[in-house]
């Protein structure tokens, strides 16, 4: 919503769009990248593609009487320079939404009791003795249970679609 | 600066990048949490699913 609120600023000169009008084009842009099946991680970032998506979307609803050739979005590179710079809150919440979906990973790759363990602690904030009470297990498995998930957690984060999605682009 | 949590697995972390990990992991973990409370986020998923079905009758 941030990245729609800035593009939409961009191409208005600056004017604040409605929280509806962001609303609509953020959910023509989730129809728009669950129907196209197109993004291709070697072609270019994720980010990137879902800011071309965004853009592309803010024109046509700008210009309804004309809207955007969608297949000239094959042509990412040239679209990615006509785009705004990314504002710092679309960074940040970018980066966010990536390790949300980190968490996510890793809740499907570990076993349930682990990941239950470091939700408690390392997520929720529960002091790892309280978490062992409330666990009825010892401080030792709480302890062996995070140092373990952490170093699954910074393999996953590790792969290249991970690390190069969560660095600032450059366009 | 590259964030902690992209390191390469093997690099030993500092208490300090520990923290800087677990506070960037928590504040996401929040956020997730409550954006998916958020009005706004279930007017899109209701958009969106609307969407579809309108789609799908299309078909």
């Amino acid at each position: 919503m941030a990245m729609a609120a800035g593009i939409y600023r961009h191409h208005t000169g600056n004017a604040v769009p409605q929280q509806e009008t962001v609303e609509d084009v953020v959910a023509t842009v989730v129809m728009d990248f669950l129907k196209r099946d197109r993004f291709d991680p070697k072609r270019g970032r994720l980010r990137t593609y879902l800011r071309i998506l965004t853009n592309a979307r803010i024109v046509d609803m700008l210009r309804k009487e004309k809207p955007l050739d969608h297949d000239s979005l094959a042509d990412r590179e040239e679209l990615a320079e006509s785009l705004p710079d990314e504002s710092p809150e679309e960074e940040r919440a970018f980066q966010q939404a990536l390790l949300a979906t980190l968490i996510e990973d890793l809740r499907e790759q570990i076993p349930l009791r682990q990941f239950e363990i470091f939700e408690m602690v390392k997520l929720k904030g529960i002091a790892p003795d309280a978490a062992a009470a409330e666990l009825g297990v010892n401080r030792g498995v709480i302890d062996n249970t995070i140092y373990k998930v952490m170093i699954r957690l910074r393999e996953i984060a590790s792969t290249p679609e991970y690390e190069e999605e969560y660095e600032k682009p450059s366009f | 600066m590259k964030n902690p949590l992209f390191k390469h697995p093997d690099e030993k972390l500092s208490p300090r990048e520990e923290a800087e990990i677990t506070q960037e992991l928590a504040d996401a973990y929040r956020q997730n949490e409550i954006g998916e409370k958020q009005p706004e986020f279930r007017r899109i998923v209701e958009k969106v699913e609307e969407q579809i079905l309108k789609e799908s009758k299309n078909q």
